[in-house]
């Protein structure tokens, strides 16, 4: 029982990580058919800026609030990605509409440029943060252990999925965003300025990316190659979830975590990921499209 | 010539999620006539060629296709290009030919039969064939354009060489999802004087809202409304019919 | 069409070549040609790449898996040659104590041989029939093939007794013997020459099975896929098909690849090494043959000269740059350059002088 619910919690967990890091590939894919190879290396980015945070904590604030340089971190490492991601966009991504694999290889070209500058400024070898005071330790309930990172992580998972559905289908401009994904000539038509909708929605997962590295620097080294980790995780949760849906991500997530830890209590971790990607193969010879779909009349997209 | 319909819908409904797009659909399509289809928008014209010719499946019902030497196939369920290889074309409403490819080879690849991969590899097409998409190219007028890259040929002429692409098959029955539109008065006329004529070969069925092109070129009409069969007959009296009027020619009327 | 041929056949004369100019003295270091002899095997996978992805619009994010697969087969062969069919070191570490079934086939080289074709072939058939069997399709193949390949890195990196995991199978001569120092320059040769004659082949077969019809149903698959199973063709099929003989020309290039390498290690087998065969199709322009030959060799002769010493570190931004303006502004690559948008710059240049003209005349009446 222990082991089951310990077992459970690392899925969780995962399934979090993985989560926060498919929420911006998810919204970036699922309103402009973009996908964004270089997710990975806003991750990246993410994380070493949370580096970077507490380095500056380190110089300039005295030490009994160095703690906070992570809550600090947070909004900085989503600025920091949301600007890098405009510009990204401006740059490259606004010539790409409509040639969906072209925008794969173009970012992934981005991706190189991106991991190379991190090897350049922060050197090849990784750094580390170290976990704010408050979050080391862990709870522990009948002799299963919640650490207090991995708590956090979920928490921040919650709280962005919170903002995005609120963002999404509670504003006036998610209203403008869904339109756009479902139909974007039409919703050009009705006044909405779609360039304006693109450069949001991708700057916002962006965003996200650099959030999701946050959460990345608590568990571990931070190199050029963070991102990369998560990254094909990520896609495989977002094509199992289906386009366009919040639902499916979540689910798809949820499902990749936990399926990989829970297959990885059984056999290795390399089998497990063996494992998982069948299962979605598998899955996908049912539901071609993903867990959720939106149905369409046109012969090809 | 037998007289046994050569395509019975039968009982065909279709679910998207919860909305019916079709609801207990019956119809016989007699050999070698005209049939049409027509209806408002969201009547369900289109998903019932859809299922006809297998990109969609019913969620109840059968379509049952009868051959000229007396075999009866059931089509529901069948993959689509099982369903070409008996004979049942389609073009759709959106011209879709394939655009890199030069005219000629586009009707290459739709001649009938050689659609195995060792076909297409080691096969050659052979003289007949070559004067058969001759011969169906001159039919539609694009004898000229015959090495044009088909991307560069205009809105109509895709039109063109995609019901040639269809005949060349030799097909035993075609289905056009509005082959006029985006034609002028006299391509549409041209149109429908070519599909008369091919009729001798083969059946047709037509989804159309042109009523001139309807009136020119319909044996038989089959109106459909939410889903349902309003009525089905002759062009006059089903276009005399006063519920036909009332949900779909009164607004015609109304706009011309 | 003919002027790819004539520029095919002038690159295999450059190609041919380089042997006697070693010889002659003209190039110092016989490595340049071992590294020219990797190129050759860059080519035929980035000729295997093309047909998957210029042609029918499949873009494998995983052709790093079979170009591994060809190159793992034959270097097991030659590691057996070289072990004289006895265990290998890093077995022993594993803890095996005779040699494993899976290494069997490999003491013959005819059943080698057959292996670097039939291996990948039943891989890339297997996945290639349940994926497109249902109609995945676009960036979700891309998708799929990229986990595929990560996973598979990972099974060869966790198999490590059977196949070194990280280090992979190094130590290895030639299919001929030794070809380093000067005294086993003839066996170069031979090398060298038979990579050629491969690469020879597969540009003959790439043509050949493009100029078919089964060549334009491929384009035919890429401009609209729907479309070709409305005209009657079953073609999950020819995807399949033509996934399997790309996975297939990929593997001869590995085993090409692995005899001037000598060594093959699962890096071969990344997902970013993967993405880069698609960078020197991309490059090179994409849908001609001839292209991904042109972009194999241009991006690694350039990746040769740049990526030594201090150069190293630009190499990266070089590189990731190169794509991203091949991508965004030359979708055809260097072929469509020369091919089209040359041609029209120029013609664009005529107009406008043609249309100065007039309109001056015009201000001065």
């Amino acid at each position: 029982m222990q082991e089951f619910i310990n077992t459970l919690f690392n899925g969780l967990s995962l399934s979090s990580i993985i989560l926060l890091t498919s929420i911006g590939l998810a919204i970036t894919f699922g309103v402009m058919r973009i996908i964004n190879m270089a997710h990975g290396e806003f991750v990246m980015i993410g994380a070493y800026m949370t580096y970077v945070m507490q380095q500056i904590f380190n110089a300039f604030v005295p030490e009994a609030f160095g703690d906070f340089y992570y809550i600090a971190a947070i909004p900085f490492a989503f600025f920091v990605t949301f600007i890098l991601g405009a510009i990204l966009e401006k740059l490259v991504i606004s010539r790409l509409y409509g040639r969906e694999i072209d925008s794969l290889l173009a970012t992934w070209g981005i991706s190189l440029i991106l991991q190379q500058a991190a090897r350049s400024i922060f050197g090849a070898q990784g750094v580390n943060v170290n976990a704010p005071s408050f979050l080391s330790g862990g709870l522990t309930i009948n002799g299963c252990t919640f650490s207090y990172n991995r708590l956090f992580i979920m928490a921040l998972v919650l709280f962005c999925l919170f903002i995005v559905w609120f963002i999404m289908y509670r504003s006036s401009f998610g209203c403008q965003m869904r339109a756009v994904m479902q139909n974007r000539p039409m919703a050009q038509c009705m006044g909405i300025n779609s360039r304006r909708v693109d450069q949001m929605t991708f700057s916002i997962g962006s965003g996200l990316a650099g959030v999701a590295g946050c959460s990345l620097a608590l568990l571990g080294s931070i190199d050029s190659a963070v991102g990369q980790n998560y990254i094909v995780n990520s896609f495989m949760s977002v094509v199992l979830g289906g386009v366009g849906r919040l639902t499916g991500t979540v689910l798809g997530s949820t499902a990749i975590g936990s399926a990989s830890i829970f297959a990885e209590n059984y056999t290795s971790a390399t089998i497990a990921k063996a494992i998982v990607l069948f299962i979605v193969i598998l899955f996908l010879q049912k539901r071609p499209q993903g867990l959720f779909t939106i149905r369409s009349r046109s012969l090809d997209e | 010539m037998n007289n046994t319909p050569v395509l019975e819908i039968k009982n065909v409904s279709v679910c998207f999620d919860g909305f019916y797009a079709l609801t207990d659909v019956n119809a016989n399509v007699k050999r070698n006539s005209i049939h049409f289809f027509i209806g408002p928008n969201g009547a369900g014209k289109t998903t019932l060629l859809d299922i006809i010719c297998g990109k969609t499946k019913p969620t109840e019902g059968n379509v049952i296709y009868n051959t000229q030497d007396g075999h009866s196939v059931r089509l529901t369920g069948l993959p689509e290009y099982q369903i070409v290889r008996h004979g049942i074309g389609r073009k759709f409403q959106v011209p879709s030919v394939f655009k890199s490819l030069s005219v000629k080879d586009n009707m290459l690849l739709s001649l009938k039969g050689h659609k195995s991969i060792i076909d297409c590899i080691f096969g050659k097409p052979s003289k007949e064939e070559f004067e058969h998409i001759d011969y169906v190219l001159e039919r539609v007028g694009l004898k000229e354009r015959t090495d044009i890259c088909a991307g560069t040929l205009a809105h109509g002429e895709k039109q063109w060489l995609e019901i040639a692409m269809q005949l060349v098959q030799k097909p035993e029955i075609i289905m056009l999802d509005e082959p006029a539109a985006g034609m002028g008065k006299l391509e549409t006329f041209k149109t429908g004087e070519i599909l008369k004529d091919i009729k001798k070969e083969c059946t047709i069925i037509v989804i159309e809202h042109d009523m001139d092109f309807v009136r020119q070129t319909a044996d038989i009409v089959t109106v459909l409304h939410e889903g349902k069969v309003l009525t089905e007959g002759l062009v006059d009296e089903v276009l005399a019919n006063e519920t036909v009027q009332a949900v779909y020619l009164g607004r015609s009327k109304a706009v011309s | 069409m003919k002027k790819q041929n004539i520029c095919f056949t002038i690159i295999v004369l450059i190609l041919a070549a380089m042997p006697i100019l070693l010889q002659l003295g003209f190039i110092t270091a016989s490595s340049t040609v071992l590294f020219i002899g990797k190129c050759i095997a860059f080519a035929i996978v980035a000729m295997g790449l093309d047909l998957i992805w210029g042609y029918t619009g499949i873009l494998s994010l995983g052709h790093g898996l079979y170009f591994a697969l060809g190159g793992y087969a034959m270097a097991m062969y030659l590691k057996l040659q070289a072990t004289g069919g006895q265990i290998t070191d890093f077995m022993h570490i594993g803890g095996l104590t005779e040699l494993p079934m899976i290494w069997k086939p490999f003491l013959n080289l005819p059943l080698s041989i057959i292996m670097i074709f039939v291996i990948p072939a039943i891989v890339s058939g297997l996945i290639g029939y349940f994926i497109f069997k249902n109609r995945v399709k676009g960036v979700y193949f891309s998708i799929i093939s990229q986990a595929l390949t990560w996973a598979a890195y990972s099974i060869f990196i966790a198999l490590s007794p059977y196949t070194n995991g990280n280090v992979g199978i190094t130590e290895i001569q030639t299919i001929v013997g030794s070809i380093r120092g000067d005294k086993n320059r003839m066996n170069m040769f031979i090398v060298f020459y038979g990579a050629l004659i491969i690469m020879v082949l597969t540009y003959a077969l790439c043509r050949f099975s493009t100029s078919t019809k089964f060549g334009k149903l491929l384009i035919a698959i890429r401009d609209g896929e729907n479309r070709t199973y409305f005209s009657g063709y079953q073609v999950s099929h020819f995807k399949t098909f033509a996934y399997v003989l790309s996975a297939v020309i990929a593997a001869v290039a590995g085993a090409v690849f692995v005899n001037f390498n000598g060594s093959i290690t699962p890096s071969q087998m990344t997902i970013s090494y993967s993405i880069t065969m698609v960078i020197w199709v991309a490059v090179g322009g994409r849908g001609t043959i001839i292209g991904a030959i042109i972009g194999a060799f241009i991006i690694n002769l350039c990746e040769y000269n740049l990526s030594s010493g201090s150069l190293v570190d630009i190499w990266q931004y070089i590189i990731g740059l190169i794509f991203v303006i091949t991508i965004l502004f030359f979708k055809g690559g260097l072929v469509g350059l020369v091919r089209e948008q040359i041609p029209t710059f120029i013609s664009k240049l005529k107009n406008k002088s043609h249309a100065e003209t007039p309109v001056k005349s015009k201000k001065g009446a």
